[in-house]
């Protein structure tokens, strides 16, 4: 049973998804639990068994605590959200737990308390500190094993992970069709929630810069607004947005879309992310073929080698975007080269086949920690 | 397409020979009926290259496991992506005959809906006078046993109504697994089999005896020559057994607490090591969960503690038939 933390259709539940009909192929039935109303109960409706959907109170900051109904309210409702996972536990009774985050931390405490193996896997690399290290010693208590997107969030989570395993999972991304083609107008996407850690206001600065020197590349972004944490970006964006040089359909906003309803018609994707796991949109370009301009944070420089199969560049650097992506304009034998690739590493290396593979051995894994003979699963808990 | 009328759930874990053996004579006896048989087999992390050196057939499906995550877990695998309306669970190392399939076919098809296992007449292979199960069975005291272990089969009495199926071979009707919820995993191995025909019986399903199915059985191939490990396993399946499915009145927790010490003193007797206590002791180990399954039982409606218990089986009883069973064994 998978315990989603968020409601939206965003990169960590989407990965899970993908690979739920691949987990099949091993014996595993997978249903889920929603944190209330939204987009992603719409998504998996009817397509997976639904153990059980509540709205969720907790949240995971101070902001977050007194947003409506306010704090009081919230924890007023904590303790009837988290009977309401137990009583999903008892009638899906699953053979493993997989809370998808380090967010869904309060559900797998409940599953953990109903003596359940119980999965952690971080799609995130949360800002260090004392929060951060907090909540990793808790979650490596509380899960057999603890999954971490990348190599890097794997290395976050083992400097707290005690003798809990640490496996790496790689997300993977479905066999695109068709490798796209040169299309005659060249347009610059970007993938991302609005916000201070995905560096929307570095992608509008380097889409200003790029829009100074060349006029007729046009930028589109992907993604819902999410600035109850980033207040103070509210204004700066506002002012690049109302620039000349982005108006008129110089940079246009879609909200939240599939990726794949966008990427054909793009020549270059952006990932311009301050902090970063493993992110799905810079796969799903690869895998599509379109070349990459990534910031070098977190998990990224394990999908992208710089000029082989991408650009990588400093994070926080508006100006190392514009000029890669001037020089790809320009330069369409080199965009064609990165793209191909780029597409020929995604197909191999990040497939989804491969991520059930990993999720598999690690169920597996929980399984026998948590309920397998002592005699046995000692030879587990150092197996990642 | 046709609908697959059997599937075959083999669980593998260094099963050596057995393994080609097992599928081949199930194959050949398949292949004497008109069903549509599919092979799933189940790899539990061997290293012998046992499963690699099977020629797959079209209908076969391969479930490959990093880990051997226990009997449990890998036969749940095989249930899940099994397509057929009946599932075969069958040991590797179960010498099967020729008209074994054929006879569990016409019983399948001659089964109404509420029968949910089938039992053939499992026999030692060193001595095929001997019965090795006949399904199994718990006595009202909630203490589980093989149905005729150990007697010659001329002798033996097992009726058309039998509690439950052995998953050392049995067929199981797909639906029903899947409506009790499947296999408990807890088990690692060992009782899992047990456990499942209590919940089938508490649901209201039965099981059949078929003495026209005659297979060959020794027992512990798997575990074989790993005593400790065995007799901790065993240990720790039977104390969870009782945990999860066990009468909770004093007279039946007294005459287990009897029955179970006279077990360990057998087990470390016969060179069992201290694997009997250190199993019981990992078992409560499990008490969270084992409370959790049991809620969860009583709010799918799965009343556990209503099943038709056999009578008591008594003590002396037991131990004259695991020392028969010894000596047969012995006697090879």
């Amino acid at each position: 049973m998978v315990l989603f933390h968020e409601t939206e259709v965003l990169g960590a539940s989407t990965s899970v998804l993908r690979v739920v009909e691949e987990l099949r192929r091993y014996g595993w039935s997978v249903s889920c639990w929603v944190p209330g109303a939204g987009p992603l109960l719409d998504h998996v409706v009817g397509g997976l068994p639904l153990a059980g959907a509540a709205e969720r109170p907790i949240a995971v900051s101070g902001r977050g605590w007194r947003k409506p109904p306010g704090t009081v309210t919230r924890l007023r409702s904590t303790p009837a959200y988290l009977r309401a996972v137990h009583d999903a536990l008892l009638s899906v009774r699953p053979h493993v737990v997989h809370a998808n985050t380090l967010h869904s931390l309060p559900e797998a405490v409940v599953a953990r308390h109903c003596g359940l193996p119980v999965v952690l896997q971080s799609h995130e690399l949360p800002e260090p500190g004392l929060k951060r290290d907090a909540t990793v010693m808790v979650a490596a208590r509380v899960a057999d094993v603890l999954v971490g997107v990348s190599d890097a969030v794997s290395s976050m989570l083992r400097r707290h992970a005690w003798r809990t395993p640490v496996h790496t999972v790689l997300n993977g991304v479905p066999r695109s069709s068709q490798p796209p083609l040169l299309a005659d107008e060249f347009i610059v996407g970007s993938v991302g929630t609005v916000s201070w850690v995905k560096g929307t206001d570095v992608f509008l600065r380097a889409a200003a810069r790029i829009r100074a020197e060349m006029p007729e590349i046009r930028f589109e972004h992907v993604g819902s607004g999410d600035l109850d944490r980033d207040t103070d970006l509210r204004e700066p964006l506002a002012a690049l947005l109302d620039d000349d040089l982005l108006r008129d359909g110089g940079m246009t906003m879609l909200g939240a879309l599939p990726a794949e309803t966008v990427l054909p018609r793009w020549s270059v994707l952006v990932s311009s992310s301050r902090s970063d796991g493993f992110p799905l949109a810079t796969l799903e370009a690869m895998s599509a073929g379109i070349p990459v301009v990534a910031t070098a944070v977190g998990g990224v420089p394990e999908q992208i080698e710089h000029l082989v199969n991408g650009i990588l560049v400093r994070p926080d650097d508006p100006e190392a975007i514009s000029s890669w992506v001037l020089r790809l304009h320009r330069d369409p034998e080199l965009r064609q080269r990165l793209g191909s690739e780029a597409r020929r590493r995604a197909l191999t290396e990040f497939t989804t086949a491969r991520q059930a593979e990993g999720l598999h051995r690690a169920y597996l894994t929980a399984l026998t920690l948590r309920l397998g003979p002592s005699v046995v699963h000692r030879s587990h808990r150092y197996s990642a | 397409m046709s609908a697959v009328e059997l599937s075959v759930v083999l669980v593998a874990w260094d099963s050596g020979d057995s393994l080609g053996r097992s599928v081949q004579a199930i194959r050949a006896s398949a292949e004497r009926t008109n069903a549509l048989v599919e092979f799933v087999i189940v790899d539990n992390a061997s290293t012998d290259g046992a499963v690699d050196a099977l020629a797959p057939a079209s209908t076969d499906v391969v479930v490959r496991n990093p880990i051997n995550a226990g009997y449990g877990a890998a036969a749940a695998q095989g249930a899940s992506v099994a397509s057929g309306t009946w599932l075969l669970f069958v040991n590797p190392d179960v010498v099967v005959e020729a008209p074994f399939v054929g006879a569990l076919v016409d019983a399948a098809r001659a089964a109404g809906p509420e029968v949910s296992t089938l039992v053939p007449d499992m026999r030692y292979t060193s001595n095929p006078q001997l019965v090795n199960s006949r399904g199994v069975t718990v006595d009202e005291t909630g203490i589980p046993s093989e149905v005729d272990a150990g007697i010659e089969a001329a002798n033996a009495g097992a009726g058309p109504d039998v509690f439950g199926g052995s998953t050392g071979c049995c067929l199981i009707r797909a639906a029903a697994l899947r409506a009790v919820g499947g296999f408990e995993l807890c088990y690692f191995a060992y009782l899992e089999d047990v456990d499942l025909a209590q919940r089938l019986q508490a649901a209201g399903y039965t099981s059949r005896f078929v003495p026209d199915a005659v297979v060959l059985h020794e027992g512990s191939a798997s575990l074989a020559g790993r005593s400790y490990l065995k007799s901790h396993i065993v240990a720790r399946s039977r104390r969870l057994f009782f945990q999860l499915n066990a009468p909770r009145t004093v007279r039946a927790a007294t005459w287990r607490a009897l029955v179970e010490t006279g077990h360990a003193t057998v087990s470390i007797l016969a060179g069992g090591g201290f694997g009997p206590l250190t199993g019981r002791s990992d078992a409560l180990r499990q008490h969270s969960y084992t409370r959790f399954a049991r809620n969860s039982r009583r709010k799918a409606g799965d009343d556990v503690s209503v099943p038709p218990y056999a009578a008591r089986t008594g003590l002396l009883e037991t131990l004259r038939r695991k020392r028969t069973v010894s000596r047969e064994l012995a006697d090879r």
